[in-house]
Formats: structure tokens, C-alpha cells, sequence
């Protein structure tokens, strides 16, 4: 019998401490995952997910239902980024330019013959503007519904959705019209 | 191209929610090609993982004591200097509470002169009394280490509960990684096979 994060949430509540170490090692992949896709790289990435748990950690009494805790969770890493982005001043909103893309993604001709389509696609999802980035990553990558991304961002449910068309525009821009990616796509799907 | 529809609206189309303006998306050459591009890339982008975190360890942050005992007793030691409270025990055998600096402040309350009948009753009374607090306190505190028993108890089964279900949960987690790593190795296997039967062939 598996808990369920509802339950792990009123245990560690009550006292449990265990209860908190498991339930952060289940959404551990989730936080992580946003937060490399936001910031970028993984030293940062993992700094992030320490202060999540550590906020999580001191501001779970604060958490109204336990049912809203993955939307809770996200928006504190989400948060958790952008303070990390502010406060090194990143550049984060880029041109959408393929020459730039050629950069990132193929830095020499042997290099790129071995770039995975996986590879591209992230790097790709790097050179979009955050804003719309943290949209498609929410919602692809982690199956958020528009609602719940609404709910985190704290923005009207049409802007989103308009976010999600314009990171898929640009991500179409860089990525998908490299001519890389248009070969590795036919090689894997045929 | 002003008749199309907003973004938001295309995205809903995208996902295959019906919208108010399906009919001008269906026949609108510029929509469909929206489609066709919003479709495509949300095809390339589900293929994306999520990275693991396995590396990194949930610590569980040290809790900060607070010490109430000692805050509570400072206070009051700092409260009894300010009032400068003190208690003093005249000769007679009466006593007087005294409250700032100025010994002028003293109330005494004198001690009554009692026979020694009126003594014997007051300590058989006093004597009596102090039985039945005895006796009242006892039974207040059975009642309270039965509760306190009860309670611990309790509290065992349930951590014990948990206990048990997080082990449970963590041999289902230890196995579920271990089929992943299995099958990341069967994959890895595999794709180097098919690498040396194209090498093979080319050769």
C-alpha cells in the first residue's frame, strides 16, 4: 500500500518528520526538472531544489489544501527561479535568432553529428523567453492543466495559453526548422 | 488574415478543443498552417524527459528549540526586580509582602494568640485537609498517567503504522528504480547492437 502525498502531508503535520523526507524524494524529479529548465544549469538547479525543500519545509502549516500541493510546489520552485534570475541578472529575454541557435547547439560540425534530438530540443527550450518557457515546460513536461498554470503564475487563463503559442512558435523557430533536427525527426520516425 | 482567431483560441484548436471558430480554422489556409506548426512541436516536445534528481539528498532542516522554560523564568526573575517584590517574616510570626524599594510600603498581617485547645483543634483540621488533598491529588494523577499511557500508545501504533508503510513504499521505489536502470541498460544494449550491425554492413 502506497501513501498518498495527502496523506504524507498530515503526518509530517502531525509530527512525522520521515513523512516529509518521502514525500520531497517523490517530487524531487519534478522540482528539479522545473528548475533546470529555468535557470539553465544544473548547479542552479540544485541549489534551487535545496531552498524548495527547505521553504517547503518551514511553510507546509501554511498550505490550505493538501489536495493543492503539487500546484503549491510548483509555484515556490517557480518563484525559487526567478529570484535565483534576478538576482544574476540573466539575460532572459533573447532574440529568437537561428544563428544563435546554430551556436548553442552545434559549436563544431563532428560535435553536431552526434547531438541527439533531445539535446536540441533543450537547448532550444533555453534560448525561449522565460516566460513562455516555464508555460510549456509546466504544461508538456509536467502535465499541468492551463488552469493549474494559471493558478501558479497567478495570470489570466487566455494569457497562458497565448504564452504556450508563442514558446511553441519560437521553439518551431529555433529547433524545429534546423535542418539537424529535420534529419534526426526522419531518422527516428521512419 | 485579421479574421483569424486570437492566439489562446489557436492553442485550444491545437490541443483539439472545439472553438467557437472551428469553421474559419477548418477552411483558413493560414490557420491550418498554425496548426500544422503548434501540432508538430508539441509532438517534438513530449518526447523531452524529465532529469533525475536521484543525486540529490532531501535533508530535513534542523529544528530551531525554542526555550520557553527559560524565556518564562526570565521574566518573571525580571518582573520581581521591577516591582521589587519580596517577602519578609516579622517577629511574631506574621508576614508581609513587600513591593518596591521603600521598606515604608510593609503590611503586616499579625499572628492571632491562640490556647492550646483552639492549637489542636486547627492542626486535627489542618490535618484532615491536607488528607484529602493527598487523596484528591493522587486520583488526578492516576487519571493523568493513565491518559498519558494511553496516549503514548497510540502514538507508537501510528508511527509505527507509518513507519511500516514507508518501508513498504521504499522496496516499491527501490524496485521500480531498478527495473528503470534494467530497462535504460536493455535500451543501451539494444541501440549499441543495432550501431554495430550498421557498422557490420557498411564495413
Amino acid at each position: 500500500m502506497t501513501m498518498t502525498d495527502p496523506q504524507l502531508i498530515h503526518a509530517f503535520l502531525a509530527g512525522h518528520e520521515p513523512s516529509f523526507e518521502l514525500l520531497m524524494r517523490r517530487r524531487r524529479d519534478l522540482v528539479y526538472s522545473i528548475a533546470l529548465r529555468l535557470v539553465g544549469n544544473a548547479d542552479d538547479a540544485q541549489d534551487v531544489t535545496q531552498n524548495v525543500f527547505i521553504k517547503v519545509y518551514h511553510k507546509m502549516h501554511t498550505l490550505q489544501s493538501a489536495e493543492g500541493f503539487q500546484a503549491w510546489l510548483v509555484r515556490i520552485t517557480r518563484n525559487a527561479c526567478m529570484d535565483l534570475l534576478k538576482s544574476k541578472h540573466r539575460q532572459i529575454m533573447r532574440a529568437v535568432d537561428l544563428d544563435e541557435m546554430d551556436a548553442v547547439a552545434a559549436p563544431d560540425a563532428d560535435a553536431a553529428e552526434h547531438q541527439s534530438l533531445a539535446n536540441l530540443l533543450e537547448a532550444a527550450l533555453l534560448r525561449i523567453p522565460v516566460d513562455q518557457r516555464e508555460v510549456v515546460v509546466m504544461r508538456e513536461l509536467h502535465q499541468l492543466s492551463f488552469n493549474e498554470i494559471a493558478d501558479v503564475l497567478s495570470e489570466p487563463l487566455n494569457t497562458v495559453k497565448s504564452r504556450m503559442y508563442y514558446g511553441l512558435k519560437a521553439l518551431h523557430a529555433l529547433a524545429c526548422t534546423h535542418p539537424q533536427f529535420k534529419q534526426l525527426r526522419h531518422e527516428l520516425l521512419s | 488574415m485579421n479574421s483569424c482567431p486570437e492566439p489562446h483560441i489557436l492553442m485550444d484548436a491545437a490541443y483539439g478543443q472545439s472553438t467557437e471558430h472551428d469553421a474559419h480554422i477548418a477552411s483558413c489556409a493560414l490557420c491550418q498552417e498554425e496548426l500544422t506548426v503548434l501540432r508538430s512541436t508539441l509532438g517534438a516536445v513530449s518526447q523531452l524527459s524529465a532529469p533525475s534528481a536521484d543525486h540529490i539528498p532531501v535533508r530535513i532542516p534542523a529544528k530551531r528549540h525554542i526555550p520557553y522554560g527559560a524565556i518564562a523564568a526570565s521574566i518573571v526573575i525580571i518582573a520581581t526586580f521591577l516591582i521589587g517584590l519580596r517577602i519578609e517574616v516579622s517577629a511574631d510570626g506574621g508576614w508581609s509582602l513587600q513591593f518596591g524599594l521603600s521598606p515604608q510600603a510593609e503590611q503586616v498581617v499579625a499572628a492571632p494568640s491562640v490556647t492550646p485547645d483552639m492549637l489542636a483543634q486547627m492542626q486535627t483540621e489542618q490535618l484532615a485537609a491536607m488528607r484529602r488533598m493527598i487523596a484528591e491529588v493522587r486520583a488526578e494523577n492516576d487519571t493523568a498517567v493513565e491518559t498519558l499511557i494511553r496516549d503514548y500508545v497510540t502514538l507508537t501504533e501510528t508511527r509505527r503504522s507509518l513507519d511500516y508503510q514507508l518501508i513498504r513504499y521504499e522496496i516499491e521505489d527501490l524496485k521500480e528504480r531498478t527495473d528503470d536502470q534494467l530497462y535504460r541498460s536493455n535500451l543501451a544494449m539494444h541501440d549499441l547492437l543495432s550501431q554495430l550491425s550498421y557498422a557490420i554492413q557498411t564495413d
